[in-house]
């Protein structure tokens, strides 16, 4: 599946929106989908209606609070408030 | 392209230059360490230029024609398009600068304008595009012209090449925001289903009732918003106008609390 079909199934599957939202890395494996880490990130991000995390979604805040080398984008997350620079 | 030369409730004629995208040249000149004020010129010369297009594409598409040359026609409105086109190349080769940057400028915007007509021709030319096609005249319309704004200010700092090329970079990322967000507007507000979203719901085979467009156009914000301030922190450039830059993508984001997310 590509981008544009991940969003539809997401839109259309309330399952697999509900999965994607808990663990959306377990979610595209279990359906043996590879996203780009920004693709998933910015996916995470519309499904949060913005750009800051929020309570339910702990997957995506605990990718932001990582200390790990990120291939995403540190510094984007910094402006945003997400973590401190 | 539909956005104005605008950010907020600024506009052209009483802008604090600062807050209008008429300042990106500016902005990117004193962030590549120049002196914002020898880019006033270059944001003429490209202001020219998004007039004079936006009046070509007005015409070309056959929108309403605005107050001004309702009366006129659209003989006269070609004519003035073509009159501001030329008024900014004169303003460029009038640049007291360096001979070799008033020429990469101008190469530069030349360039530009090619690409925005190649994008203009597939719009004309295609009028159900795919979805690949929709994002080449995205790119190639809006990516390409804000991107000509960033790159020429960098120049005018006398930036590296790659230096330059990271402004570039962020200006084409931030030309694509400005079209989704004109996009998302549209959706929201009920008007005709701009090109982007309909190139989606054709790829998608979707239906009418069908709302997954607008979280693939969120989506697809997200990741050019990514993008462009990434490509903002690889110029190394200094503050306050790199946070002024970063301030503008900030801005940018639409209300997107009434994109349906399936949540």
């Amino acid at each position: 599946m590509t981008l544009e079909q991940v969003v539809h199934r997401i839109a259309i599957d309330s399952a697999f929106a509900a999965a994607f939202r808990a663990d959306p890395e377990a979610a595209l494996r279990q359906e043996g989908v590879s996203l780009e880490r920004g693709e998933v990130l910015a996916l995470a991000a519309a499904l949060q209606n913005k750009n800051e995390p929020k309570a339910g979604f702990p997957w995506y805040e605990s990718q932001l609070d990582s200390d790990k080398p990120q291939a995403g984008f540190p510094w984007y997350e910094a402006q945003l408030g997400i973590r401190p620079t | 392209m539909r956005q104005s030369l605008s950010s907020g409730n600024a506009h052209v004629a009483d802008v604090p230059p600062r807050h209008s995208w008429l300042a990106l040249p500016g902005l990117c000149c004193e962030a590549a360490g120049g002196d914002p004020r020898e880019a006033n010129s270059v944001a003429a010369a490209w202001a020219l230029l998004y007039t004079a297009a936006h009046l070509f594409d007005s015409v070309q598409d056959g929108d309403p024609a605005e107050p001004w040359w309702q009366a006129l026609g659209q003989g006269p409105a070609i004519n003035v398009a073509t009159g501001l086109l030329t008024s900014a190349w004169l303003v460029l080769a009038q640049l007291e600068i360096q001979r070799k940057v008033v020429q990469q400028l101008i190469q530069d915007f030349q360039q530009t304008v090619l690409r925005m007509a190649s994008g203009q021709h597939l719009d004309l030319t295609d009028p159900r595009p795919s979805l690949r096609a929709a994002w080449s005249i995205a790119e190639a319309k809006s990516g390409a012209f804000f991107g000509l704004a960033c790159r020429s200010g960098a120049r005018l700092a006398d930036a590296p090449q790659p230096i330059t090329d990271h402004y570039g970079e962020f200006g084409f990322n931030l030309g694509l925001i400005v079209q989704i967000g004109d996009d998302l507007e549209d959706i929201q507000a009920g008007r005709s289903a701009p090109p982007l979203p309909m190139a989606y719901s054709m790829e998608m085979a979707l239906g009418a009732d069908d709302n997954s467009a607008q979280l693939y156009l969120a989506t697809k914000l997200a990741q050019f918003r990514a993008r462009a301030l990434n490509s903002l922190d690889a110029t190394g450039g200094a503050q306050p106008a790199k946070d002024q830059l970063a301030d503008l993508i900030r801005s940018l984001v639409p209300e997107l609390e009434a994109i349906p997310n399936n949540g």
